[in-house]
């Protein structure tokens, strides 16, 4: 057990412990001839009731109290229904983030704790972008303090350290890197931050600022940032041993490294049970598939590989198509088109004009089209399933990545036929696999082949969701040992 | 840069060579050919007369009107023919989705096949799993011109038929394009071809009219297997001798067999599943061919008086008579392929020459040899695996009826 006798190396021993993090403060309070220090949190205490409560209350008495008594006078005359006798460092950490003010004395072997928690849930609305059907329903708001509150809320260890740094010339953005100190590997965190910091930038809007700035070009155009408004999402990444990249008026935080399964993952998949998920990842992993590969393949069947067709689909395929004057390419091209201009302005239009935008795509888009002999109306099919099944992510960015890998393949598909189709499959997949985020493969847990990384990758396994450290790679593992 | 830049160029290189982009066509340009049908023509330099039945004609299957279309010209070869067709035509022909290619009886008893078939082989877009039929009387273009009920493809009416046939009743067998080639042109075996036949008049079966009635007056129907000698079709098989070749030749899935189980009514006996095992050997100079079918079948139909339950015997008896019947079918084949014509069409020779090719080469036989000398051993195990819903027949044990 660590003496917490005195009161200045109690203080040390907490800035040690915590990282010195920023969001501590620590204030020296003279009473009489000998000196209190008040520790609180100021992402989670409420700061005005520390002033109303404590601070006036002790000014107040201050000529009251005499020198040997200061201790019981606080712990009996302070008005506060919730105190705490603390005689351990490590129960001063754990009340100490979960939002109680720490008062140390000296030559005392007890620490009193009042709590002042902040009321951070009344800022906080439910994800939108994001939806949640089983989860907590919370999310991040554009407020830095009740950000960091969030995540302090759910991982009350002194374990997650924050690294400070303000970003931008002319902004002055405050931005936080989260972690888990012991989790997360220190060259990793280290690398981020010296990136971070070594960034010379005028104005940081939210933290895609910062990920463009500090990686490289991107070949694959598949994103290789995360973010999520979901602050479970961002903790079970932390345990995981990543990286949070915060940013003062944002309401998204970024995951540090990420890979490509991560987003088909959803915060929500750790609270069913894990065959049930498997499913729903699959359903996922097979749209995506889906929207990248339907209209591509269809074209190669049309234009080149008619023996493939069953024969009673052909003649029903070969009877449609009759009196249609353009060419399949042409058709999908058009009405893939049509479809992202109506998914564009259905998203931009302000209030509540989305749904005659939709009702006039629909019918023009749809009826009328096959009707006047425009298209064919497997054409249609093929479209509106590549384009629902675009609609199963949550990541905008993913969307729109695979949205240009679709339009490769299509270009492909029509002049080489199915050997396009296939090549320009694999140039994307060997893209994806060289791909790194923050140094780490993208494609991991399958290439590199992990086992560990597997059980959170396509079925969730309990480990992974019990100890979701030993998702980590093996060299990672061992250095976790030596910590 | 330089380097990047030679990449891509060998790379599109590459995909250019691969993939064949001159194929481009829209599927809308293809008339899809469902049938071919080869007949004998009387010119001495255009000798074939080649027909196709085109699927995709029409567009609404509501309308009133034939769902095919029918061409025909006469060739030098088959694929003189079809250009000559394509004249007519004002797509190209889709041979890739051929469902049939019926050859009248005609040509194949005058001629060997492979002096014009081999461009079903050779075309890389032709369909090779097209059923081979032959025309039983009648020209085989006017099988392709029949309009069938149930299914509104005649082309695809017959590989139906056929294949159902072939699998649930097992007295036809599915005979496909490369199947038949391959049996013609190997020296050592003889083919054998399904027949299909027209019930009424030829005329009335091209009308749409045909089928709006719920008997249509013409029909095509199957009749029994035709076999080859030297490569030319000698003869039909009996519908008992089809039946006895299935087993033989191991094709069926499922049949059925009748048998008698009293004076004057049958019993129908389902066969499920059988197992097969031929065997080849010697004794001393004979050469023997040894067949063992272990057949399980459920009882179907039962017209008799019986109890089941109380007569155990009944269902031995039943089991002995169907074993009686299966070996007098299998008998029945043998004696009219292989006693009486001496055509190989159950590949006996050949598995002679290749299992005991040894013992063959001593004996210097040649297949000829094989087949008029071969003996044939039959053992046949039925057993009544079950008496389906009920254990007893519907006719009173006791009743004098």
């Amino acid at each position: 057990m660590t003496n917490i006798k005195n009161r200045l190396k109690t203080i040390n021993l907490i800035k040690k412990k915590t990282g010195n993090a920023p969001d501590v403060t620590y204030k020296d309070y003279p009473l009489k001839n000998k000196t209190i220090t008040l520790i609180y949190s100021n992402s989670v205490s409420s700061q005005t009731d520390i002033n109303d409560f404590i601070l006036r209350r002790l000014d107040e008495d201050k000529d009251k109290i005499k020198d040997d008594e200061i201790f019981n006078y606080i712990k009996n005359y302070i008005p506060n229904n919730t105190y705490q006798e603390i005689t351990t460092i490590e129960d001063t950490l754990y009340y100490l983030f979960n939002g109680f003010t720490l008062i140390v004395f000296d030559n005392n072997d007890k620490i009193l704790a009042f709590e002042n928690k902040a009321s951070l849930t009344s800022q906080i609305q439910r994800s939108e972008n994001e939806k949640s059907l089983k989860g907590p329903l919370d999310a991040f708001t554009e407020n830095y303090q009740a950000n960091l509150g969030m995540l302090r809320r759910r991982i009350k260890t002194e374990n997650l350290w924050i690294k400070e740094l303000t970003i931008g010339k002319k902004s002055k953005t405050k931005v936080a890197l989260l972690y888990l100190n012991g989790v997360c590997k220190e060259e990793l965190i280290n690398n981020i931050y010296e990136k971070v910091k070594s960034i010379k930038i005028d104005y940081v809007g939210n933290s895609n600022y910062i990920i463009d700035a500090i990686s490289n070009a991107n070949r694959a155009i598949f994103p290789i940032n995360l973010s999520t408004e979901r602050p479970d999402f961002a903790c079970q990444m932390l345990l995981q041993g990543r990286v949070i990249l915060m940013c003062e008026n944002s309401n998204e935080v970024t995951v540090l490294p990420c890979t490509f399964i991560d987003f088909f993952k959803s915060p929500d998949d750790y609270y069913e049970k894990g065959l049930n998920v498997f499913a729903s990842r699959m359903i996922r992993i097979i749209s995506m598939l889906l929207t990248l590969l339907t209209p591509a393949i269809y074209i190669s069947l049309m234009a080149y590989n008619l023996e493939a067709i069953p024969s009673g689909l052909l003649i029903n395929f070969s009877t449609q198509r009759d009196g249609v004057p353009f060419s399949t390419v042409f058709e999908i091209l058009v009405m893939s088109f049509m479809f992202q201009v109506l998914r564009e302005s259905d998203l931009r239009f302000p209030g509540k004009g989305g749904s005659s935008i939709s009702i006039v795509g629909a019918l023009v888009l749809g009826q009328a089209a096959v009707e006047a002999g425009i298209v064919s109306p497997i054409t249609i099919i093929i479209v509106g399933i590549s384009s629902v099944a675009s609609l199963a992510f949550s990541s905008i960015e993913l969307i729109n990545s695979i949205r240009w890998w679709q339009l490769i393949l299509i270009i492909l598909s029509s002049l080489f036929g199915f050997i396009g189709v296939m090549f320009g499959c694999l140039i994307m997949l060997a893209i994806l696999i060289s791909q790194t985020s923050c140094g780490k493969p993208y494609f991991a847990p399958f290439e590199p082949f992990n086992k560990n990384g597997l059980k959170d990758a396509i079925l969730i396994f309990k480990d992974a969701k019990l100890h979701p450290k030993t998702l980590s790679t093996k060299e990672d593992k061992n250095e976790e040992k030596n910590i | 840069m330089k380097k990047k830049i030679f990449k891509i160029f060998i790379i599109i290189i590459f995909l250019f060579s691969l993939s064949g982009c001159y194929n481009y066509k829209e599927i809308n340009n293809y008339a899809i050919v469902s049938g071919v049908s080869i007949d004998k023509n009387n010119d001495d330099v255009n000798k074939y007369k080649i027909g196709v039945q085109i699927m995709n004609a029409k567009k609404n299957e509501e309308d009133n009107s034939s769902l095919i279309t029918f061409y025909e010209a006469s060739g030098k070869t088959i694929y003189d023919a079809l250009e000559k067709i394509i004249l007519d035509s004002p797509k190209e022909l889709y041979l890739g989705h051929n469902e049939v290619i019926v050859i009248s009886e005609e040509l194949l008893k005058k001629e060997n096949p492979l002096n014009y078939l081999d461009y079903f082989m050779r075309d890389p877009e032709s369909a090779k799993d097209a059923v081979v039929i032959t025309s039983k009387e009648k020209k085989a273009s006017s099988i392709l011109k029949v309009i069938t009920p149930l299914e509104t493809i005649p082309s695809k009416n017959l590989k139906a038929t056929l294949s159902v046939a072939d699998n649930f009743s097992g007295i036809l067998t599915v005979i496909t394009i490369d199947e038949f080639i391959s049996d013609l042109s190997n020296s050592k075996t003889e083919a054998i071809i399904p027949s299909v036949k027209i019930e009424g008049k030829v005329k009335k079966g091209e009308m749409m009219d045909n089928i709006q009635n719920s008997d249509p007056k013409t029909k095509l129907t199957f009749d029994t297997l035709g076999y080859f000698k030297d490569s030319k079709l000698k003869g039909y098989l009996t519908t008992n001798e089809s039946v006895g070749y299935n087993f033989l030749a191991n094709f069926p899935k499922e049949t059925y067999i009748n048998v008698k189980c009293d004076k004057n009514n049958y019993a129908t006996l389902r066969i499920n599943s059988n197992k097969f095992k031929e065997k080849f050997y010697y004794e001393g100079k004979t050469p023997v061919v040894n067949v063992n079918i272990k057949v399980n079948a459920d009882l179907l139909e039962y017209n008799c008086k019986t109890d089941f339950l109380k007569n155990k015997n009944e269902l031995k008896k039943l089991e002995n008579k169907a074993k009686k019947r299966v070996n007098k079918l299998m008998n029945q084949t043998i004696s009219k392929l292989y006693k009486e014509e001496k055509t190989d069409t159950l590949k006996y020779g050949e598995k002679f020459y290749t299992k005991k090719y040894k013992e063959t080469k001593n004996l210097k036989y040649n297949i000829k040899d094989i087949i008029e000398k071969a003996k044939f051993k039959f053992n046949t195990k039925v057993s009544v695996k079950s008496t389906e819903l009920t254990i007893k027949s519907v006719r009173k044990e006791n009743s004098d009826e």
